[in-house]
């Protein structure tokens, strides 16, 4: 039970927002703010990490441990801290650019990991900090600063990455819907492994082609019930839409053993309560005479 | 011809999986456990099967640091070994090999009449006693020792140390093809051969690597993580502590890459563990922005980098101390980190424990700088005094005020040093940013905030001097005749050289710099002023220490000692060239 009814303005810094008026990453911010004030958590409870970019940003606006690393290498951060501490509640926010370009490496060996974090990406489908150039998600054939005549490449499709990579829960949401992604932010909290959720943000400053319209005429809820997120040939048909209609919700879930629960060392407490006091190698020593 | 005893070289010579290196080792525990001073050094490429390997086992009765390129006893599982090798072998010396699979011409000894052949059925004897083909080896190791009339017995307790966790009759099946090779040279030789074994009483010491040694070190020195993608010549270390990982119960982490492995050893560090990092060269290539990570957050971090010779993959299974200057700088910005350059095994044992002592009390990155020779030889080492290896802990934030919420970690203190919270802690909320960042850690671009974290930063190496002391290594007589100005493992080549050149007569004497940084400039001014002939000895193209000391002091060595062939220098190179400027 929480411990203080909390309000999710009790997360806010001395900082104010720098983003753009009208960006999706206010509905994001606002979301996570709610899902952790249903939480109840302090503030010193939990830790965010963050990647760089317009959604790294938010470094400055939540209240909280807080660790705003390198672009693109937020995860392993995330990761080093959580087998460090496995008591620690993490999550980690990036961007599109900074999670599945720069650091893709990185999301496709957490998604095999399976290491208990929840890991939300800000997907506007541009880099909105470095002033609207292609990303790893901008659609196919349009233009943007880097790429004039327009983007050559297909786009990634980040949550059939994650199924296929491995990830034990993979959801999308959508900055437009707070309620809805506050649901899904608490879900993959409560998900025991590594939680992936992709929020699909419009970017009103450099992204003038996923407008929060475009994405308001296309996102539906997959209904719980209706659709069955443990099966993950269904849930590559659900990752795979993409155009007329988007699915949001858990596309996939499944409940795998974390990394942290089968590394021997870990079983019995976390290496921060391991004591220094009483380090002896002699026995490991005397192996060497 | 005299005797020569417990003094000689012993090389083996095969192809990739020949298994040379397992005897190699062997024969070091078993003459150190004679009570003798060894050092092994192998040579390999970088392949699986095949090519040309070799191992070279030095004994003397003194402390020994490098090998010398001759040998007494050669060992030779292929022909190839022959024709790069027997012309290194001293007269009086030996080829031992198998005449079933190698017939050695005198064309490929150079028509050599001062060195004996002896043929040892290895693979027979092997064979006939139900061991594999490659307990050849052992053969050659009993072969060897009968050779230096060196007691049998002091083979069997190796042997069961070796093979003890492959059961009883593993253990016994070696001892007696040992004992096969032992016994048909002692039938067969009948000249006296010139070099022998005489077990000395001594204490008991260690063979030890310097990668083993720097792992056992970072445990001492309470290393809860280690994350590391694996490159030669640091692998072992991270194999080392995979190993240890359920006696002592840290975690070791194969990363992806080496972005994610600095970045893991980041968060560990971060949320309060001791952790640290391994590669060469090119891993820390990919590690400098991590480097800054570390050192713009504050966050304490150590970095090994076992050099190996570059640029790129470049030779990557040999010696260079090419990446001074590299980790010097390495990360845009201007900060400080601290380097040590350990020179041995004992040295890097003791430097890890530090490392990490005052990556934690300063919050500062460490890069311990070591190469192929020292990371992957073995030396007869003393035992390790782990009252000397101490914990020192420090930087925490203690007993926050309560009700506090926010703190402020990047604070201004006196010496650069804010205590850290730790993630969970309350009362310590502040964010660890890698943009430049207020007392909080919140984003800033004022030129205010940023002055004062450029100097907060800085002024945590002063700090670091005063707690490090003396950071120089002085051996040798005062007022010699040579002073050799070097680092790193080059150190163990100008000991081994100093040994030679004290018996030529010569006096001469070693300035080691063991902190690259913070550089310790007045000691190392007070050398150069004050000694007769200064010799940089460097394994490098350019010099690189020299440029640093004339950077820090204005000062310049008088001569220059430098090799970049992808082997450490040999004693009797070092020897010449003093012959040449005295
Ligand atoms: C190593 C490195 N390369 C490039 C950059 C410059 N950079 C900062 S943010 C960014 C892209 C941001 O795009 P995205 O991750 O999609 O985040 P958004 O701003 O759209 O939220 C880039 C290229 C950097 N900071 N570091
Ligand atoms: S540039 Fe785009 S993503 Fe960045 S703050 Fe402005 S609207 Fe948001
Ligand atoms: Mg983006």
């Amino acid at each position: 039970m929480p411990k203080t009814q909390k309000d999710f303005n009790d997360y806010n810094t001395e900082v104010k927002p720098t983003w753009c008026p009208g960006c999706g990453d206010f509905g994001i911010w606002t979301a996570l703010r709610m899902a952790i004030a249903d939480l109840g958590w302090e503030p010193h409870d939990f830790l965010v990490v963050y990647g760089i970019g317009c959604s790294g940003n938010m470094a400055n606006f939540v209240k909280s441990y807080g660790f705003h690393g390198l672009h693109g290498r937020a995860l392993p951060v995330a990761i080093g801290a959580k087998l460090a501490n496995q008591d620690l509640k993490i999550i980690v926010l990036g961007g599109d650019g900074d999670g599945y370009g720069e650091g893709g490496n990185h999301f496709i060996h957490a998604l095999r990991g399976n290491v208990d974090i929840t890991y939300i990406v800000h997907d506007n489908q541009v880099y909105g900090l470095t002033k609207g150039q292609m990303s790893p998600t901008t659609e196919q054939g349009q233009p943007t600063s880097s790429t004039p005549e327009g983007v050559i490449e297909q786009p990634i499709n980040p949550v059939a990455l994650a199924v296929a990579a491995g990830g034990t829960f993979v959801a999308q949401g959508f900055a437009g819907d707070t309620l809805q992604l506050r649901e899904l932010i608490k879900q993959a909290i409560a998900h025991p492994g590594f939680a992936h959720v992709n929020v699909l943000q419009p970017c009103v400053t450099f992204n003038h082609h996923n407008t929060f319209s475009w994405f308001m005429k296309r996102v539906y809820k997959l209904e719980p019930g209706k659709y069955e997120s443990g099966n993950k040939l269904k849930a590559f048909e659900k990752a795979l839409e993409w155009g007329e209609k988007i699915p949001t919700g858990i596309i996939y879930q499944e409940i795998r053993h974390t990394y942290e629960q089968d590394v021997s060392e870990l079983k019995k407490q976390s290496l921060l309560r391991q004591a220094l006091k009483k380090i002896d190698i002699s026995k490991t020593l005397a192996k060497f005479s | 011809m005299n005797q020569v005893i417990n003094r000689f070289t012993w090389k083996i010579g095969g192809a990739a999986g020949d298994g040379i290196m397992v005897t190699g080792a062997m024969l070091s525990k078993i003459f150190t456990r004679a009570g003798l001073w060894v050092t092994d050094y192998s040579e390999y490429p970088s392949l699986i099967r095949g090519g040309h390997n070799t191992q070279v086992v030095q004994v003397d009765e003194e402390q020994i640091f490098t090998h010398d390129q001759g040998n007494e006893i050669l060992v030779a599982l292929n022909e190839e070994t022959v024709r790069l090798h027997a012309s290194e072998i001293s007269p009086g010396g030996v080829i031992i090999y198998d005449d079933a699979r190698l017939k050695i011409l005198p064309a490929m000894i150079g028509n050599r009449e001062d060195i004996d052949l002896m043929a040892v059925p290895f693979q027979k004897i092997a064979s006939d006693l139900g061991g594999k083909d490659i307990m050849r080896n052992t053969v050659a190791l009993g072969a060897s020792l009968a050779f230096l009339d060196a007691p049998f017995n002091l083979i069997e307790g190796v042997m069961q140390d070796t093979f003890g966790d492959k059961g009883e009759k593993i253990v016994k099946l070696n001892i007696n093809i040992a004992r096969a090779g032992y016994d048909f040279v002692k039938s067969n030789f009948k000249k006296t051969f010139p070099w022998l074994i005489k077990p000395k009483k001594q204490e008991t010491h260690m063979v030890i690597s310097g990668n083993e040694a720097m792992a056992l070190g970072l445990l001492q020195g309470g290393l809860k993580f280690y994350a590391a993608y694996p490159m030669t010549p640091a692998s072992s270390i991270l194999i080392t502590l995979a190993e240890l990982a359920p006696v002592y119960g840290h975690v070791t982490k194969h990363a992806e890459d080496e972005i994610a492995a600095v970045n893991l050893a980041i968060g560990a560090a971060f949320a309060g563990v001791r952790s640290a990092t391994g590669t060469s060269g090119g891993g820390f290539c990919l590690m400098t922005e991590g480097l800054g990570l570390a050192a713009e957050t504050e966050t304490p971090l150590v970095i090994v980098n076992a050099q190996r010779p570059g640029p790129s993959t470049g030779l990557p299974t040999w010696t260079e101390q090419g990446d001074l200057r590299f980790v010097m700088h390495a990360s845009q910005g201007d900060f400080p980190r601290v380097i040590s350059a350990p020179a041995d095994p004992t040295q890097a044992f003791y430097e890890s424990v530090r490392a990490l002592n005052i990556a934690e009390k300063f919050h500062m990155q460490v890069i311990m700088l070591t190469d192929k020779y020292l990371a992957e030889s073995h030396w007869t080492t003393p035992e390790f005094d782990l009252t000397k290896a101490k914990i020192e802990q420090g930087g925490f934030l203690e007993n926050p005020p309560k009700g506090q919420v926010f703190y402020q970690r990047y604070a201004d203190s006196p010496n650069g040093v804010t205590p850290r919270s730790l993630p969970g802690q309350p009362g310590g909320v502040f964010t660890a940013n890698s943009d430049e960042h207020s007392p909080l850690g919140y984003s800033t671009e004022s030129s205010e905030d940023r002055e004062l974290q450029v100097e907060k930063r800085a002024k945590k190496l002063e700090a670091v001097k005063a707690f490090l002391g003396e950071t120089v290594v002085k051996e040798g007589p005062e007022n010699s005749d040579v002073t050799f100005v070097t680092w790193g493992s080059a150190t163990q080549s100008c000991r081994e050289a100093l040994r030679k050149l004290k018996v030529m007569g010569v006096n001469a004497n070693i300035l080691q710099i063991l902190y690259i940084l913070p550089f310790p400039a007045d000691a190392v001014s007070r050398v150069l002023k004050n000694s007769k002939k200064t010799i940089l000895v460097e394994n490098n193209f350019s010099g690189q220490l020299g440029g640093v000391i004339r950077e820090f002091t204005g000062l310049k060595c008088d001569a220059e000692l430098l090799k970049y062939d992808g082997r450490p220098f040999w004693p009797e190179e070092i020897v010449d060239f003093v012959k040449k400027v005295i």
